[in-house]
């Protein structure tokens, strides 16, 4: 009987207390963890086909259906970098090979090695001998 | 069994060259030479045989013998050429060969000094550079019907000296052979159409004064294979030099042919040049 006491007693101290600064605060807490877990980020550019004629869709790399290193993937171009500054990065792939329909996908590990999140970016067009900016959102696994 | 059968009475059906063709095309060159014959026959496929004959014998290792055989292929045909595909060894003895066939056409006498004697003119042809002559053999035309009188001319240096009997008149008609190192004879000029040299006398004096003789091909101060001047006298081979138009024609085809290049190398190189991905990173919280 004052198990069940003690029980409501709780839940009308959260139901009338303040309930929405904890939502947020979890929300914030949450997107802090991601970027201070990540050590490490693994992007690419990966052509529209693979060798197998198959073509190659964000879809399938975000759900991990295939690896960006699988053998039958067409890699143009990549970088592994330590990720240092949780603010915000940006980084050059560069001598890709040009043409349209390129994807960029990337990958971030933790300290163990671990991907905690993944992003991908696709229609992306390479034109010869210039610059793409590409944007691209990272989202936890 | 049939298409053997008929592989059997296609090559029976074959000429000697296409055999001899098909077996250096297999690299049996002894066999293709076998084919060949010892010489081959004139007429229509004599050019055919020389030709492959010297493909079989550079092929074989046996150099000279293979410029001989162009030698055979060139002295009547002069302007022939290999054509594209063949290999540099082959054209650069093809061309050796053929430089030999058109210095040695081009051979003639040097002016002859008719004063210093009045029974006998001496004679010379200054040797061509870089073609070796076994023999030279001057013969000259005392007259319109007459039998061409041989004169072999002996070798001291770089010229090759004889002499001739004196005749009457302003121009003195003949035509050389000469014998290359391979054995071919060239002729320069002939019996139908000889050549013609003027005669002069450098100390001022002599028969005919021998200058300005038209159609001597001596007086003309030209390339050796220029050819006549006129048409009384016609030589054998020599090639005729291109007109300015053509060179000049050449020359800015082959300045355009290069920017072309150029211009393409340069589309091309940048069209394939490898572009630069930035990408900005950025972290979402919804998964």
């Amino acid at each position: 009987m004052s198990k069940r006491f003690i029980c409501v007693g709780l839940m009308l101290a959260v139901g009338c207390g303040d309930a929405s600064p904890t939502a947020v605060a979890a929300t914030v807490r949450l997107d802090a963890l991601l970027k201070d877990q990540v050590r490490s980020l693994s992007v690419y550019v990966l052509g529209p086909r693979r060798t197998d004629g198959i073509f190659l869709t964000c879809s399938n790399l975000m759900d991990r259906a295939m690896a960006p290193d699988d053998s039958r993937v067409e890699a143009l171009g990549g970088q592994d970098i330590a990720f240092t500054d949780p603010a915000g990065r940006a980084l050059d792939i560069a001598n890709v090979e040009p043409g349209d329909n390129r994807l960029v996908y990337g990958e971030a590990f933790d300290a163990g090695g671990t991907a905690i999140a993944n992003g991908c970016t696709d229609s992306v067009t390479v034109a010869a001998g210039s610059t793409v900016e590409v944007q691209l959102y990272l989202y936890p696994l | 069994m049939t298409p053997v059968l008929l592989l059997v009475v296609a090559c029976q059906g074959a000429t000697p060259i296409e055999r001899a063709e098909q077996l250096y095309e297999k690299a049996k060159y002894e066999r293709a030479l076998k084919e060949l014959g010892e010489r081959c026959e004139s007429g229509s496929t004599f050019a055919a045989c020389e030709r492959l004959r010297a493909f079989v014998l550079l092929a074989l290792g046996r150099d000279d013998d293979a410029r001989a055989a162009f030698h055979r292929l060139l002295v009547d045909n002069p302007d022939l050429s290999l054509g594209p595909d063949v290999a540099p060894k082959l054209q650069t003895l093809f061309n050796n060969a053929k430089r030999d066939i058109l210095e040695t056409q081009g051979l003639e006498l040097e002016p002859i000094d008719t004063k210093t004697a009045t029974d006998a003119w001496a004679v010379k042809v200054v040797a061509p550079a870089g073609v070796e002559l076994g023999e030279l053999k001057a013969f000259v035309l005392a007259a319109a019907d007459a039998r061409p009188v041989e004169v072999t001319l002996k070798r001291e240096g770089d010229v090759w000296v004889g002499s001739v009997k004196a005749t009457a008149g302003a121009k003195l008609r003949y035509f050389l052979v000469a014998k290359l190192a391979s054995g071919v004879e060239v002729p320069s000029g002939s019996e139908s159409a000889p050549l013609v040299r003027g005669l002069s006398s450098p100390s001022g004096g002599g028969v005919g004064a021998g200058t300005g003789v038209e159609g001597d091909r001596g007086d003309t101060h030209g390339s050796p294979f220029t050819g006549p001047q006129s048409g009384a006298v016609t030589t054998t081979g020599g090639s005729k030099p291109l007109p300015q138009w053509a060179i000049w024609s050449i020359v800015g085809g082959a300045v355009v042919l290069v920017l072309t290049g150029v211009a393409l190398a340069i589309v091309l190189t940048r069209d394939q040049a490898p572009g630069t991905v930035h990408v900005n990173i950025h972290f979402s919280d919804e998964p």
